[in-house]
């Protein structure tokens, strides 16, 4: 996480580079893009290779326009950024400065300390009075440098969260938990953070028609009580199952957002594909129409879905083909997507309940 | 349907891809994310800007790629084209010949 001794080395500067480099590489790009679009499929050209040609050429052509705009998008945020970065760094400088002249001195963790000589009083209401003074200079410092942070961690947040998504490239960084989301949940306690996550799954069950379950935080390491982990070679982030209907998380992991968000993301989508097969076997369905089918999934996934619950495989002994299995492999896309689109705003609304 | 092809057109078609290919090459922005990563120490983006780089230049290499086999594809077909119509060519000249004795 971003601290005070970072933002001294932060450097507006560099994000001008990186602009002028997206800028130059994006001309580059579009000249290659016109290239292909008008000089690579001669009019002196007919027949059927002609057509064949001309389909190659625009599924290229399509590729490289939705890279364009990726890059194009992301140039954006990243000028936009820039001066908010270069007002940081002067306000950073700016405070640095006045804590010298006033006799404190500001840690790399931002924690504001007095530094100043120590001082004789002819009377107790001066000493009173200088005492309150050197408070209230204090946290004036402590104000701006939250400001600071604040603003800093928005930089962040609107970089990682406008991140080009690597558009003819599936290996993308993704399932990266927002730099405001996870510096509020630091600041929590473990209380808000239990409301928050309960509210989480119940918002998410909400948009996703799942009907009376329960959210338990407990110990899912040390299931037996005894104090040490069961399986100290696998991590329990959660589960859920569908018998009691019970949504499981691991309190172990309650300090991490991106823990939390993800399991409670994909444990309720296990939920939700047991409820779209449910309706697939269900006998009074009868048309395979009638099936709700969760976000993003087609009734082959819901058919896969059937097969694979039938045939569970548990991550022991057989880690890869518990992981590579049809409903894993969905649910953690669905996690994944979910923590890379919660913002801010949806953590403000979760801690409201 | 009918075809028609000019060798030189489709050879110089084949050469624009080649050139397109190669322009794109170039265009990973990978020194764009480490300017980012140099200039936000500390960010969540910084950490993310290795990975970025790597798929952006996974996939730009990728495209490149696309776009040089396309570029092979169109000076196939020409090549295929001019000897087709060398061997169509030979074809009418043996035809004139039993026809016209010429």
């Amino acid at each position: 996480m971003i601290t005070y001794g970072d933002l001294r080395r932060w450097d507006a500067a560099q994000l001008a580079t990186a602009g002028d480099v997206f800028r130059a590489d994006l001309t580059t790009l579009e000249r290659a893009r016109d290239t292909l679009e008008t000089e690579t499929v001669p009019g002196s050209w007919d027949g059927l290779s002609k057509k064949a040609a001309e389909g190659r050429r625009d599924v290229l052509l399509s590729r490289m326009n939705a890279h364009l705009e990726e890059i194009t998008d992301f140039e954006r945020i990243v000028f936009a950024q820039q001066a908010v970065v270069a007002r940081i760094v002067e306000d950073v400088a700016a405070i640095d400065t006045t804590a010298a002249q006033q006799q404190f001195e500001v840690g790399s963790t931002g924690t504001v300390t007095d530094v100043a000589p120590s001082r004789e009083f002819t009377s107790i209401p001066a000493a009173e009075q200088y005492g309150e003074e050197r408070v209230r200079l204090r946290d004036a410092l402590v104000a701006r440098i939250e400001r600071a942070l604040d603003d800093a961690f928005a930089v962040d947040s609107a970089l990682v969260q406008g991140r080009p998504s690597c558009v003819f490239n599936a290996d993308e960084p993704s399932g990266i938990v927002d730099p405001q989301v996870e510096r509020e949940w630091s600041q929590m306690s473990e209380a808000e953070r239990r409301a928050a996550a309960e509210a989480m799954a119940e918002d998410l069950a909400e948009q996703l028609g799942i009907e009376d379950f329960e959210v338990v935080i407990e110990d899912l390491e040390d299931k037996d009580g005894d104090g040490d982990d069961d399986d100290p070679d696998t991590n329990s982030y959660g589960s859920w199952n569908n018998g009691d209907r019970v949504l499981r998380l691991d309190v172990n992991d309650l300090d991490d957002p991106s823990v939390v968000i993800d399991t409670i993301a994909h444990e309720m989508r296990h939920a939700d594909q047991h409820q779209a097969v449910d309706d697939l076997n269900a006998p009074w369905f009868g048309q395979d129409e009638d099936i709700d089918l969760p976000p993003g999934a087609t009734l082959d996934d819901v058919r896969d879905w059937d097969e694979n619950f039938d045939d569970y495989i548990d991550s022991d002994p057989d880690f890869d083909a518990y992981w590579n299995q049809p409903v894993e492999v969905d649910a953690r896309d669905f996690g994944g997507d979910y923590l890379d689109d919660y913002d801010v705003d949806d953590l403000d609304e979760h801690r409201e309940g | 349907m009918t075809y028609a092809l000019n060798a030189s057109d489709m050879a110089r078609a084949a050469g624009a891809a080649g050139d397109a290919s190669a322009e794109v090459r170039g265009a990973d922005s990978a020194a764009a994310y480490s300017a980012l990563a140099a200039g936000l120490p500390g960010s969540t983006t910084a950490d993310l800007s290795g990975d970025l780089s790597d798929a952006m230049t996974t996939g730009i290499s990728g495209l490149s790629d696309d776009l040089a086999s396309f570029g092979e594809n169109l000076q196939r077909t020409a090549d295929d084209g001019v000897a087709i119509d060398e061997a169509s060519g030979g074809i009418f000249n043996l035809t004139r010949y039993i026809l016209t004795g010429q």
